[in-house]
């Protein structure tokens, strides 16, 4: 997630542009922003998953232990 | 097999002639449904054309809940103990196809039915009646297909009511769409794309047979 | 089956590809392009002094090889630069004429080191007219456009920066379609070998796939809101694709419903193999043959349109498997505990 940033921070630097008057700050660095909210959703939804996975090993774990 | 699939096709007449509350009931939903849209005010203040299409739209919306209704009770009479004769003296293939005919024919009917109602109270706005009758029979009938096959596999569950509309929704709605953009062509003057949409209808019709008839066996194993 | 999804070597190769395309796909620049302009509207009969900013230039640098023209239909109007600072630059147009073919001008950029990049109806002309009468001077001779010296992804108007979501949310969906299909074939050999492990894999791949499923559309609905303006513009492709996770949600309520084992298994694959069916033949096939359902609606740029362009090509394609093998191998980990926990249970009883 670190590296991701940087590499969107760095990104942005290196193109050196502005966000035109009042548009919201999506729309900024022209759109690059809608890339790293997308990156950042697809993350979050492979976390939650492993999440569930780790739940499920948990409860097997538990099982196991329990015979 | 053709001779048992119309003796299970007399049977279903049969039954549903002994429990005429059933088709009454339905009947009754048709009348009512279609007088609550009448009595709705705003709906005679529509300029023709907003008329057009909410008539389309209204239509399908009265077909498809009588066709959920008509159609998911029509395993529910099919004990597990007469599952059990009929899968030991019959052919599958006669059975589903001589419910899925009992489907069609009754949703037909009952869209007739709702078509007459809807003609009667709202006015007969078509300029190409035959495209509508041909939405109709192809949308009508895949309609009544698509909620056979579910209904047979909702009736090995239970609490199954629900499990129809739960499973029939997705699966029907670009269906509807497909053939409520068919039946619009009837309110215009043109009929451009009419063959090949109802060519596609027709083969999609042809197809979910073909696939019941495929399933139904697995199904009804037990 | 379970051989191959218990192997480790097509999971490895999910690693490098998934690096690459990130790295690829985040790093490449996209091409040059106009990217605002400080007025829409030009008078005609004076000097129209434009103030114009990029994006991705070497303007500066480039000075001295640096064109501008207006474009009307076939007439050019050659322009000078006045001031050039950075990626921006104020560009001078002499307006003469009155009767232009088109109403809208095209706005035409060239250097040595971008190439030639384009806005397309730029301007407008204004209600007044300017007193100063000069001719025309059609400038065609002296235009010569070339290519960008760079490697780089198209720059699309409403697109932008955001058309690398191309690798991340349009794969979403590849996973997505190929886990059901995957799905599919698990439930017809159910159906036909009554194996337990088939029905177990048909189910958790549907899971697995919905959890893509629900990431396109999250994705998806953050893309829309800024490429088109809303977050559920109704168009054709996303409606068919709520209407097939609905039908797939049915199948898991269905799976919980039933409570007898190999009855359950039974039903679940029947309607699989249903949904399935339904699903392809509307979302594929007949947006293809019917006149009636537009697949590019609502300013959605058709997929063909991405498929020309080779420098998206190269980093789309290996995103595509890099994405759907990470989907399997998550499913194949989902897998893999759900089997260990059938065993258990078995064994209990």
């Amino acid at each position: 997630m670190n590296i991701l940033s940087i590499l969107t921070v760095l990104l942005l630097e290196a193109s050196n542009t502005s966000s035109v008057g009042a548009e919201s700050w999506m729309y900024g660095g022209e759109k690059f922003y809608v890339v790293f909210v997308v990156i950042l959703i697809i993350f979050f939804g492979i976390f939650t998953f492993l999440i569930l996975l780790e739940r499920k090993l948990s409860k097997i774990e538990h099982q196991i232990k329990e015979r | 097999m053709i001779s048992q699939m119309f003796s299970f096709l007399w049977k279903e007449f049969l039954v549903e002639w002994r429990n005429k509350s059933v088709l009454g009931a339905i009947l009754l939903y048709a009348f009512s449904t279609v007088y609550i849209i009448y009595s709705f005010q705003n709906f005679k203040k529509l300029s023709a054309e907003e008329l057009y299409s909410s008539w389309n739209i209204l239509f399908w919306l009265v077909i498809l809940f009588i066709t959920v209704n008509a159609i998911s009770k029509s395993f529910n009479h099919e004990g597990s103990g007469r599952y059990l004769y009929y899968y030991t003296i019959a052919n599958p293939t006669a059975f589903i196809l001589a419910k899925i005919l009992y489907g069609i024919l009754s949703v037909l009917l009952l869209s007739l039915i709702t078509l007459f109602l809807f003609i009667l109270f709202f006015g007969f706005p078509f300029q190409q009646f035959y495209i509508f009758l041909l939405a109709m029979f192809f949308g009508g009938g895949g309609l009544a297909i698509i909620f056979v096959l579910i209904s047979a596999i909702a009736s090995k569950v239970e609490n199954n009511f629900v499990l129809v509309s739960i499973m029939g929704f997705p699966l029907i709605l670009p269906f509807m769409a497909f053939t409520m953009q068919l039946s619009e062509l009837s309110f215009a003057w043109f009929d451009t794309g009419l063959t090949k949409n109802v060519i596609i209808l027709a083969l999609f019709d042809v197809l979910l047979v073909v696939l019941s008839v495929i399933l139904f066996p697995f199904i009804w194993r037990n | 089956m379970l051989k191959i999804l218990k192997a480790t070597w097509w999971k490895f190769l999910s690693i490098p590809l998934l690096i690459y395309i990130v790295a690829f796909g985040l790093l490449q620049p996209i091409a040059p392009g106009i990217s605002s302009i400080h007025q829409d509207k030009i008078t005609i009969g004076e000097v129209n002094f434009i103030s114009i900013e990029t994006y991705n230039t070497h303007l500066e640098e480039a000075a001295s090889s640096s064109q501008a023209w207006l474009k009307n239909g076939e007439t050019f109007i050659c322009g000078v630069f006045t001031e050039i600072k950075n990626n921006t630059a104020i560009i001078g147009f002499p307006i003469a004429r009155k009767d232009y073919e088109k109403r809208f001008f095209d706005l035409i950029i060239n250097n040595d080191i971008d190439g030639t990049f384009e806005l397309r109806d730029a301007l407008v002309p204004a209600e007044n007219f300017g007193n100063n009468s000069f001719s025309d001077v059609d400038c065609k001779v002296e235009v010569n456009t070339n290519e960008s010296a760079f490697f780089t992804f198209p720059n699309r108007e409403i697109l932008k920066e955001s058309i690398r979501n191309l690798f991340f949310h349009v794969c979403m969906w590849f996973a997505m379609v190929f886990l059901l299909i995957f799905s599919l074939g698990s439930s017809v050999a159910y159906l036909n070998t009554g194996k337990k492990p088939w029905d177990t894999m048909a189910h958790l791949a549907v899971v697995t796939a919905m959890v893509f499923g629900a990431l396109g559309i999250l994705t998806g609905m953050v893309w829309a809101k800024f490429t088109w303006g809303a977050f559920w513009p109704n168009d054709p492709k996303l409606n068919g694709v709520l209407v097939a996770m609905l039908a797939y949600l049915a199948y898991l309520i269905l799976r919980g419903s039933a409570k007898d084992e190999s009855k359950k298994g039974r039903l679940a694959a029947v309607y699989n193999i249903f949904a399935f069916v339904l699903y392809i033949i509307f979302i594929y096939v007949i947006p293809k043959f019917s006149s009636s359902l537009h697949p590019g609606m609502g300013g959605n740029p058709a997929f063909s349109e991405y498929d020309l362009d080779s420098s998206l090509r190269i980093v789309f394609y290996p995103a595509v498997i890099a994405w759907t093998l990470l989907a399997f191998w998550l499913f194949s980990i989902l897998l893999r505990i759900e089997l260990i926990n059938e065993d258990l249970e078995d064994q209990l009883i």
